[in-house]
């Protein structure tokens, strides 16, 4: 029996694919789910730091785009770079 | 039998067909029978200042402005009111500080939206426990909680969640951080402490007090803890109000 896929949703800080949640559902508010690529976390950064998606971006980069997720390791040949360019385009921005 | 053109929104094509008679008797039948419809446009939103707070929305036509609050959902028993307009600003004055306030706004007949703030400072969510300490408002009688498999609602985000915002409880450990917020639930349902409930079933909860705000998905795990650093945060979270103390089918996780 085949198991149900589960739809995943993209980060809309640093175009990481694999969150569970819908960063921004429908229902309002943020998912409050914490990326583990760049650790931005709906509903906490934005409504509460007033930090954007895209500021959260440009800082992740500046830091050097390092992997958040103690608990959660990176995909294998992780690329942050080609990852932001895929999500966002050249630049990321 | 009701004139048709009665119910229709203002602005409405039929009022070409019409003529000029026939919008005039139009306009004499909303302001007659007083049933031109208004829409909410944007808001409620709420600025809290001390004791005093503002209430902003936006109407698509003039109407008056009439805000009825009280301490409990559905339990209006305050009311203030604006002048007509579209872009409506009344203010309730002396509040009490620490208190939640559910409101609905609208005209003098037609209630609009309902939505909750909270006063801050010290008032009716005293913590219980008797100790004085307020980085453990739960109290050294609160119940054992479960291990955080049980309580958290997405495990493998529990380490990730407790490193940004363990350090606001002085947690230990993530398994202590996730304790916390299963004790704040157990204490948020006790006191009836301000919770809102969003169409997806999601709780939130704020303690005035302690700045505390943790989010529950319905089966009672925990989505987040942690301690927001923005005035009026909570007032600005999604959903509608509820009393913890009634909602039977919610539980935190044993």
């Amino acid at each position: 029996m085949k198991r149900p896929v589960r739809r995943q949703h993209q980060c809309p800080a640093c175009g990481y694919p694999g969150l569970a949640e819908e960063p921004r559902p429908a229902s309002g508010g943020g998912s409050f789910e914490i990326c583990p690529c760049c650790g931005y976390q709906p509903g906490v950064d934005d409504d509460d730091r007033g930090v954007t998606p895209s500021e959260h971006r440009r800082r992740w980069i500046v830091a050097g785009s390092p992997w958040f997720s103690r608990a959660t390791p990176a995909p294998p040949r992780w690329s942050p770079q080609g990852q932001v360019e895929k999500a966002f385009g050249k630049g990321g921005k | 039998m009701r004139s048709a053109p009665a119910i229709l929104p203002a602005g409405s094509a039929t009022c070409h067909s019409a003529g000029f008679g026939g919008l005039v008797t139009l306009l004499l039948l909303l302001v007659v029978t007083g049933r031109a419809e208004v829409r909410l446009v944007q808001g409620p939103a709420v600025t809290v200042t001390g004791t005093n707070a503002v209430i902003h929305w936006v109407t698509d036509t003039p109407a008056g402005g009439r805000v009825r609050f009280g301490n409990a959902p559905g339990r209006w028993d305050q009311r203030a009111q604006g002048p007509v307009g579209t872009n409506h600003a009344v203010t309730l004055d002396r509040l009490k500080p620490g208190t939640m306030y559910h409101f609905t706004v609208g005209t003098a007949r037609l209630p609009l939206a309902t939505n909750s703030f909270a006063t801050s400072g010290p008032g009716s969510f005293e913590p219980t426990a008797t100790s004085g300490k307020t980085e453990n408002p739960d109290g050294p009688q609160a119940a054992r909680p479960p291990p955080a498999r049980v309580t958290w609602g997405s495990l493998r985000t529990l380490e990730d969640h407790f490193d940004r915002h363990g350090a606001d409880f002085r947690a230990a450990s993530s398994e202590d951080y996730a304790g916390q917020a299963w004790t704040f639930l157990v204490r948020a349902i006790r006191e009836g402490l301000p919770a809102k409930q969003d169409t997806a079933g999601v709780i939130r909860v704020f303690d005035p007090q302690a700045g505390a705000f943790a989010a529950y998905n319905p089966d009672g795990t925990t989505k987040t803890y942690f301690k927001p650093g923005r005035r009026g945060y909570f007032n600005d979270q999604p959903g509608d109000s509820v009393d913890l103390r009634s909602l039977d089918h919610f539980r935190p996780p044993q």
